[in-house]
């Protein structure tokens, strides 16, 4: 049941108030002692004794007169069986064709709100490259409202992505990357506001600090990618052996593997001459090169990308979400459900009301059959 | 003199404790303005003399005594001197309405009390029949008393046999008398009527005082009412408002029928409203019956 002017019943109720009181109030009519009754007619009784509270039958029908006149008042709207069927047997679809998926599903949840009542459904057309659609887009759209995929069209040629910035001289370099079928491009677009200071300090046992300002300078002039933040490193040069400390930090242990990996892959470095452990969270990597060795600089590289994000690059390729994720997103949608009270255009008070009149023309046949019962009691008594 | 200052009001008199002083009040109001007693017939039998009383009729003063001992008196002749009286006094529940200012039932007594008074004073016998009581008629100033007192001792309640009343009074009055019934008359009415038929056929005078009060008149009563019959104890629920026409038409039926009854019997009939002084409704009896008497 949905009320239209849940009001109104307050309204009503506060006018029943002095009705109850007043009918109450009437029942205790005031007793005078007369010396005789033989010239008072019964035909005149009073109005209280119509309304005694002792006929409960009449009673109970006032109420529901009453009760009934406060529930049309309010507008009633019955949510039957019949409406919730017809409801159901109506599906409301929109298609979202848009480029920009979450933006049209936005669109499109907040366009079927305002829909009369049926069942709600959401049908994604496109490539449905990976990427368009993600799980915080499903979760926004309401349980109610079905969703589906439909592939159409061929997934786009070009892609661009933003790439990680890169240190240099410096600078922090914003860059842009571009996907075009096979072809992957990178370009520079900007400068980013943050620290440039390449968290990696350089040591070297035994002096050696012009070498070691000269290996500063060179890894300065490169272009480095952007470490996270909190990631720092400390590389030593012409290390003999390591502290043993082991390495409880995961992205420091991430890091030396991945470091290790690149110095394993790229053979120019001996991975025996280099050793990682961790000081606190700090990665520390010790190295028997000596700083003016010319691969210190590859070294240094290999470490300053091991600070970096890894790049996840089969996410930013060009291809279609699995049909398997897009069944798992896949719903139907929910029965309808009843409509707001905006949306309601007719209620039900016309069928309220007619009960209301129907219970009025009861109470009156009542009420007189009543009061034809007393009056045929008194007959005799008047006649003796 | 004007007689109608002098009226005072019934619930002022109710208020006196002292029958007899209530009957004396009253008396000496409505004596006040008689020409004559209202008592005294036409005998012309001689009887004896009296001290003159204000209210005697002039006509019958001695007036050769008064020259002979500048003293008046009045001439009291046969029947006059032998004239006997009984009040019947109604004890039903009916005439204790309306309880405020004065029910019916002090009203009758206050009448009954001035009349004993006035008969007792003017040296005639008086007696009281009630319900419960019975008292012959005698004269005197202690039968006088016994007579107040047994009024005052009365009360109304359930019970009254009209009929029975009347005719106790009738048969112990014995010879001509005087029979006046204060009474609302609501009980046994045929059979009180056949009763003080019988008493004027015994040959004594029937005075009819029908007590009513002005409620019962008017029914001045506005919205819905329960009434409860002070006799029977049946109630009924009544929109007074809409019911005063029909009760107003019958309760005038009903007086004017007694008093056209009393009419064609011959019979003194006097109207007696509750808020009406009772020394100028006495007033208007007595008035009334002396025209009735003139010749």
């Amino acid at each position: 049941m949905i009320w239209m002017y849940p009001a109104a019943a307050f309204a009503l109720v506060a006018l029943s108030g002095p009705v109850v009181v007043h009918i109450l109030a009437r029942h205790r009519a005031r007793r005078v002692s007369f010396p005789t009754l033989r010239f008072i007619e019964a035909r005149a009784l009073a109005s209280m004794r119509r309304r005694a509270l002792e006929d409960v039958a009449l009673l109970f029908l006032r109420i529901g007169i009453v009760l009934m006149a406060v529930a049309a008042a309010a507008g009633p709207f019955l949510v039957t069986a019949a409406r919730q069927r017809a409801w159901d047997a109506r599906t409301i679809r929109v298609d979202v064709a848009d480029t920009d998926v979450r933006q049209g599903l936005v669109r499109a949840t907040s366009w079927l709100a305002k829909q009369p009542p049926g069942r709600r459904e959401i049908v994604v057309r496109g490539g449905l490259p990976i990427g368009s659609v993600t799980d915080a887009d499903i979760a926004s759209v309401a349980p109610n409202i079905g969703i589906r995929f439909e592939r159409t069209g061929a997934l786009p040629e070009t892609r661009t992505l933003r790439a990680s910035a890169v240190l240099t001289s410096g600078r922090a370099v914003e860059r842009e990357m571009m996907l075009n079928g096979a072809r992957t491009s990178v370009r520079d677009t900007g400068q980013q506001e943050r620290d440039a200071a390449i968290p990696i300090e350089i040591a070297a046992q035994g002096g050696q600090q012009a070498s070691v300002i000269r290996l500063r300078e060179a890894l300065a002039r490169e272009r480095i990618p952007a470490p996270l933040p909190g990631r720092r490193a400390r590389v030593v040069f012409g290390f003999s052996g390591t502290s043993n400390r082991s390495i409880s930090s995961p992205w420091i242990a991430d890091a030396a593997a991945r470091a290790a990996r690149d110095i394993s892959n790229d053979g120019a470095i001996n991975s025996d001459d280099i050793e990682f452990g961790a000081d606190g969270n700090v990665l520390m990597v010790g190295s028997k090169l000596g700083p003016d060795d010319a691969r210190a600089l590859l070294l240094l590289r290999v470490v300053a990308r091991s600070l970096a994000a890894a790049p996840d690059r089969p996410a930013d390729e060009i291809v279609g979400i699995p049909d398997a994720q897009l069944r798992a997103w896949s719903r139907s949608p929910a029965p309808a459900a009843p409509p707001d009270r905006d949306m309601i255009a007719r209620d039900d008070r016309r069928w309220a009301w007619a009960i209301v009149l129907v219970l009025v023309a009861f109470e009156t046949w009542v009420r007189r059959k009543a009061d034809d019962r007393v009056e045929s009691a008194r007959e005799p008594s008047r006649a003796a | 003199m004007n007689v109608a200052a002098t009226a005072v009001a019934p619930d002022l008199i109710a208020r006196v404790s002292d029958l007899e002083l209530v009957a004396r009040i009253i008396v000496e109001g409505l004596v006040s303005g008689l020409h004559r007693s209202p008592f005294h017939g036409y005998s012309a039998e001689f009887s004896q003399y009296r001290h003159y009383r204000p209210g005697d009729d002039l006509k019958y003063i001695d007036w050769k005594l008064v020259a002979r001992t500048d003293r008046v008196y009045t001439k009291q002749f046969r029947e006059t001197t032998d004239m006997a009286a009984a009040l019947v006094l109604d004890t039903s529940a009916s005439m204790a309405f309306p309880q405020a200012p004065v029910s019916k039932f002090v009203y009758a007594r206050m009448l009954a009390a001035a009349l004993g008074y006035l008969i007792s004073s003017q040296g005639d016998s008086v007696g009281l029949v009630t319900d419960a009581a019975f008292l012959p008629a005698r004269s005197g100033r202690h039968h006088l008393r016994r007579l107040l007192a047994a009024l005052s001792a009365a009360s109304p309640q359930a019970g009254w046999r009209p009929a029975e009343t009347v005719r106790r009074a009738a048969e112990r009055l014995g010879r001509r008398g005087l029979l006046f019934v204060l009474s609302d008359f609501y009980d046994d009415e045929e059979a009180t009527l056949a009763e003080l038929r019988r008493a004027a056929r015994m040959g004594h005078e029937v005075a009819v005082l029908q007590v009513i009060s002005r409620d019962e008149i008017e029914f001045r009563y506005q919205r819905d009412a329960e009434f409860v019959d002070l006799e029977t104890g049946r109630s009924i629920a009544v929109d007074a408002a809409a019911a005063r026409r029909s009760y107003t038409d019958g309760v005038s039926a009903f007086l004017e029928a007694w008093r056209r009854r009393a009419g064609a019997e011959a019979f003194q009939y006097a109207l007696m409203v509750c808020d009406v002084p009772p020394d100028r409704a006495l007033r208007s009896f007595l008035a009334a019956r002396q025209n009735r008497q003139r010749p």
